[in-house]
């Protein structure tokens, strides 16, 4: 799951939802949230270092097949999904996004 | 293939991009990314799915409920590997539908179910899973 980083300043938190999908902005932790719905026995560990080797990774790979890419998702988009993947670098180098995998038993 | 000029939403491209098969350039990235031509749609790698497989511990006969499935990765996974059966959904469900003939052409014939679902209204009834999994579900 990814999320910001708990405790952020109001300006860290901001440039991290701008960064991040547009849809993560919770300032719970996952772990938090999958209390709240009622998951028991919730258990959460840190996998943003792994998160950021796969996005670099990404980024490479489609720099290396662009010319595929681009015909296949279009200028627009291949352009709009490789920033988006920068971002995300970005937020994850500064520290204020994450990915984690919570589990969870239901209660 | 998308023009420049259209002014679509996220929404619409990602819909547009499932509703058409992966191109050999997708693949190739998939690969070079993953190891494999997995599926994915995020960033979930196979490491990451077999501490999933470890941790649900399911078996023959539990339901695995996977939300925002896109392309079955990594449900039909771990249905297959843990011999569960799982529904995929995903909001469109051209994504989990091409997920069920991808493992029905690989030969799976186990459980494999999919439905037009979002995270907010889920159309089963209470304890019909015995394990749900979302995995980068925004990303």
């Amino acid at each position: 799951m990814i999320h910001v980083a708990p405790d952020l300043s109001s300006r860290d938190y901001s440039r991290a939802v701008e960064l991040g999908p547009s849809e993560v902005g919770a300032r719970e932790d996952p772990a938090q949230l999958h209390e709240l719905t009622g998951f028991a026995e919730v258990r959460q560990v840190d996998t943003t270092d792994q998160w950021l080797d796969t996005t670099s990774t990404f980024i490479k790979a489609r720099e290396r097949h662009e010319e595929g890419l681009r015909i296949a998702e279009g200028d627009e988009a291949y352009e709009e999904e490789q920033a988006k993947k920068r971002g995300l670098v970005e937020g994850m180098t500064a520290g204020i996004l994450r990915r984690c995998l919570v589990a969870g038993r239901a209660s | 293939m998308l023009s420049d000029n259209e002014d679509i939403s996220s929404a619409e491209r990602f819909a547009l991009n499932y509703a058409r098969p992966q191109s050999e350039a997708e693949l190739r990235v998939e690969r070079e990314v993953f190891g494999a031509c997995i599926g994915a749609d995020g960033y979930t790698t196979v490491e990451e799915a077999k501490v999933l497989l470890d941790r649900l511990a399911l078996g023959r006969g539990e339901r695995l409920l996977d939300l925002g499935s896109g392309r079955g990765w990594p449900g039909v996974h771990l249905a297959e590997e843990s011999g569960c059966d799982v529904v995929l959904t995903d909001v469109p469900v051209s994504a989990p539908r091409e997920a069920l003939l991808a493992a029905r052409n690989r030969g799976l014939t186990g459980g494999f179910s999919a439905a037009a679902a979002g995270g907010e209204a889920i159309p089963f009834k209470s304890q019909a899973f015995d394990a749900v999994v979302h995995s980068d579900v925004f990303c």
